[in-house]
């Protein structure tokens, strides 16, 4: 039976119309994923960057909110005004001035930010870190 | 086994001297062009896939770059002018677009809030065809740019 199979000629191009269709569709199939894989990872840096910029965004406002509470504050005593601010930031005196050190977090992305002033002078505040973090770090 | 079976009708091949008819070439043809077409439907969808991908990835490139220039600059002035944008003297609420290859660059800009500086909420997006390829909301402070 099998060898009567293997050497007759019959359904032998229908056979090969079959390998060449499966080629194709393989290669079709090959090709549609390359490109979904594409778009999904466009996407995943289009969300990334979205989450990076809104933590940025809220550093910004935090560095605004610093800068304003730095401002209104007594003369010479700048660290009252900071102290009277809500949210979250370490404060430390170092030679000749203060560094102020707040993260800000969208999702997984977050930003560390880190300010210096030089006592006395209010108008000396600056970034001085500015650095992207993830929950992993 | 296949393969033998494929030499085996190559061998014989030239011996064999029937032919098809007509109408079995036709059908096998129309049959064949049938399964082509939807093979063809398939490629032609993972190539505009893959534009589409691209397209909003050099989208996505254009917005990230706009909006760093804008958060870089020491005012939004800086910002407009090294992005080659004419504006006002002074910005508290405006939108910019900038008409790109393939695209419009849309910038939003509007000065909230009363700080030392100015802090600006920036919306930068890339439309084609009424559609976002891309968008990015951010918000800068500008210390050195006093209140206008």
């Amino acid at each position: 039976m099998i060898r009567k199979l293997l050497t007759s000629k019959k359904g032998s191009s229908s056979i090969l119309v079959m390998l060449l269709m499966v080629v194709l569709v393989v290669f079709g199939i090959a090709a549609l994923t390359t490109a979904l894989s594409n778009a999904r990872l466009g996407q995943k840096v289009a969300d990334r960057a979205e989450s990076y910029y809104a933590a940025e965004s809220a550093a910004f406002e935090r560095f605004a909110a610093i800068d304003k509470a730095i401002t209104n504050a007594p003369p010479h005593d700048a660290i009252s005004g900071l102290n009277a601010m809500r949210f979250d930031t370490q404060i430390a005196q170092v030679d000749g001035g203060v560094t102020i050190t707040y993260e800000t977090w969208s999702g997984d992305v977050g930003i560390r930010c880190v300010l210096a002033m030089t006592d006395g002078d209010i108008g000396s505040l600056h970034i001085t870190e500015w650095i992207q973090t993830t929950r992993d770090d | 086994m296949i393969i033998h079976a494929i030499r085996n009708t190559l061998r014989q091949g030239s011996r064999n001297e029937k032919g098809f008819t007509l109408v079995e070439v036709i059908i096998s043809i129309a049959a064949l062009g049938i399964i082509c077409a939807v093979l063809l439907r398939l490629f032609v969808l993972a190539g505009a896939t893959n534009n589409q991908a691209n397209d909003v990835q050099d989208a996505q490139i254009a917005v990230t770059s706009a909006v760093e220039v804008l958060a870089a600059s020491d005012t939004v002035y800086d910002a407009l002018d090294a992005l080659g944008i004419s504006h006002s003297d002074s910005i508290t609420a405006e939108s910019f677009v900038c008409p790109k290859d393939g695209y419009n660059l849309i910038i939003d800009l509007a000065a909230r809030g009363d700080y030392p500086g100015t802090l600006y909420d920036i919306s930068v997006s890339a439309q084609a065809d009424d559609k976002d390829l891309a968008a990015i909301s951010t918000s800068t402070y500008y210390k050195e740019q006093t209140h206008d």
